[in-house]
């Protein structure tokens, strides 16, 4: 099980390796890094990487934005689920993800529990 | 005399004076009424007539010299005398003469005196005199008179110059109010960027704090972590573990640390900006500055009415090395320039749609003695008529409210206080560059 994590600060890919310590430990999960929209959207596009069922990903980042990464992933791969995670928890944000069917939307500081609920329902429906 | 004759020589007194004033009295009737060896003396010295021929030049250089001039005259007789039987008459008037030119009207007071002669039933001019009169009779030379013109003089020249220290002292408060007045404008457009940049500066410190937190939180199960594995009996301890846990939480220290210093320099720099900064010039890290500012910026245009996408590239110099600014000021150069570029993008977005892709470039470079810094954006460009009225104070071309127009006038400004350049070049629907060249002796 593959997730796919879009953020244009680096440390949040240390963050989510320790938070997901356990689980990365035990093979349940495997969770991959885009530093921008589109290295997310170039990694997807490999052929060797069909297996990343969810992508969470920051909104606000240079070049592509979150939202607009959300679209590209929803006409491309309509098959993987995408949440938002924002500084900004306003309607207009809020809106625009779901409308363009994110099927989350967390806002940071990032509350891991729910995360870690969100990605634990995945590994039980799997 | 009887009424007739008596009539005749009015009128030919009053044909005299308008043949002088009036531009459109027939000179060819001259010799109906000035005699053949008429004789006359003006002020001047072309004014002195010995004929009829001189008389009537000098009616016609008089008109010559009237052009352009609305003339006005009265007359007001002073003497009169018939004499040698009736058959000569001496007159004696002031001839007021009013001289309109263009608004200002000129009084001209003459004192005016003809003999007259008559002749085969005709009354004729056969002498007269003219010169400015005087208002002190039996003042010969004119003495009285000139002490008089003196005093009005210099009353004149008072009046004159209480008017001109009472419109200097105006002037100066006006200078006074407008200086007042740019200083709160330019105040105003610094809290109206620093407001602009509020939600960038939030997200900012959110990003960071959110790192503090994680960070801390991680590390605090990670120890709870170890301190379960030490309670394990000594043969089932799992070291390897232990010391994972421990390099774990080392470099978390450090990223807490890092992360809390980041959000402290963006408190640091948002109180620079609302308090005014040192003003001082300091060798500044010219690259981290326009990192820093230029993501100031696109996080507060983000979180701010209609963002947009934008593509940002750095190409710093690192060669560059630090160079003397005043970093309040020269951040808000960063600002203003990034701005504006994401403002042009946005308008270039909505005239030709998503397919643009808008992207900011900011270079630096070192050059001898100098650094070059260009800020290039691939929005709508501007117009060349108004390139040379972009950095003009109040020129804006955003719609109402949007833009005070000292944005680019107050970063000129700024430009020219740190001895630099500043040059915009633009191709309409391509680019805009803004090329800053600042001194840099410290390499």
């Amino acid at each position: 099980m593959k997730i796919l994590i879009v953020d244009d600060e680096q440390d949040v890919e240390i963050m989510f390796l320790q938070k997901f310590r356990r689980e990365i430990k035990s093979k349940l999960l495997e969770v991959e890094f885009a530093f921008s929209g589109q290295q997310a959207l170039d990694y997807l596009g490999q052929s060797g990487s069909p297996d990343v069922v969810y992508v969470f990903s920051d909104i606000n980042m240079p070049g592509m934005s979150g939202l607009e990464l959300l679209e590209n992933i929803k006409t491309k791969f309509p098959h993987i689920q995408v949440s938002m995670i924002s500084a900004y928890g306003d309607k207009e944000n809020y809106n625009k993800a779901i409308k363009s069917g994110a099927k989350g939307f967390f806002t940071k500081p990032v509350d891991f529990e729910s995360l870690k609920n969100e990605i634990a329902e995945l590994l039980t429906d799997k | 005399m009887d009424a007739q004759k008596e009539q005749a020589l009015l009128d030919t007194l009053r044909r005299v004076f308008d043949a002088t004033i009036k531009d459109d009295f027939p000179l060819e009737t001259l010799e109906e009424f000035v005699s053949e060896v008429v004789m006359g003396f003006g002020s001047t010295a072309d004014e002195r007539i010995l004929d009829l021929a001189g008389f009537r030049k000098l009616m016609e250089i008089q008109r010559e010299q009237s052009l352009g001039m609305n003339l006005r005259f009265e007359t007001k007789p002073i003497f009169k005398k018939i004499f040698a039987q009736e058959n000569a008459a001496i007159f004696t008037h002031d001839f007021i003469i009013t001289l309109t030119i263009g608004e200002t009207e000129n009084v001209l007071p003459l004192r005016f005196s003809s003999v007259f002669e008559f002749n085969d039933e005709r009354w004729k001019l056969i002498h007269w005199h003219g010169s400015q009169g005087v208002d002190s009779e039996g003042d010969t030379w004119h003495r009285n008179e000139l002490i008089k013109k003196n005093v009005a003089l210099q009353k004149l020249v008072d009046e004159k110059t209480s008017d001109l220290h009472r419109k200097n002292a105006e002037l100066e408060s006006a200078i006074q109010t407008l200086k007042e007045t740019q200083q709160q404008l330019i105040q105003q457009e610094k809290l109206a960027s620093l407001g602009q940049l509020t939600a960038g500066i939030a997200h900012e410190i959110k990003n960071p704090l959110n790192f503090v937190n994680n960070f801390s939180e991680l590390s605090q199960d990670f120890i709870s972590e170890i301190e379960e594995e030490l309670s394990k009996p000594v043969d089932k301890l799992d070291v390897g573990n232990i010391l994972e846990l421990l390099e774990d939480v080392k470099s978390n220290l450090g990223k807490i640390r890092h992360h809390g210093s980041r959000a402290d320099s963006i408190v640091k720099s948002m109180l620079m900006h609302s308090r005014g900064g040192t003003g001082i010039m300091e060798p500044t890290d010219l690259n981290a500055l326009i990192e820093e500012y230029s993501n100031l910026a696109f996080h507060g245009m983000r979180a701010n009415k209609n963002p947009i996408n934008v593509e940002i590239k750095l190409d710093l110099d690192p060669t560059i090395g630090l160079v003397s600014l005043n970093s309040e000021d020269f951040s808000r150069v960063i600002l203003n320039l990034t701005k504006n570029a994401f403002d042009a993008m946005r308008d270039k977005i909505s005239m030709v749609g998503s397919d643009y892709k808008a992207k900011l470039e900011i270079r630096t470079k070192h050059l001898p003695n100098r650094v070059l810094i260009e800020v290039e954006d691939n929005g709508p460009g501007i117009p060349e008529e108004i390139r040379d009225k972009l950095l003009l104070p109040f020129f804006t071309t955003k719609k109402g409210t949007e833009g005070t127009g000292l944005g680019l006038s107050i970063t000129h400004d700024i430009i020219k206080s740190h001895l630099g350049t500043l040059e915009i070049e633009s191709s309409v629907g391509e680019f805009t560059r803004f090329t800053l060249v600042l001194p840099n002796t410290k390499t």
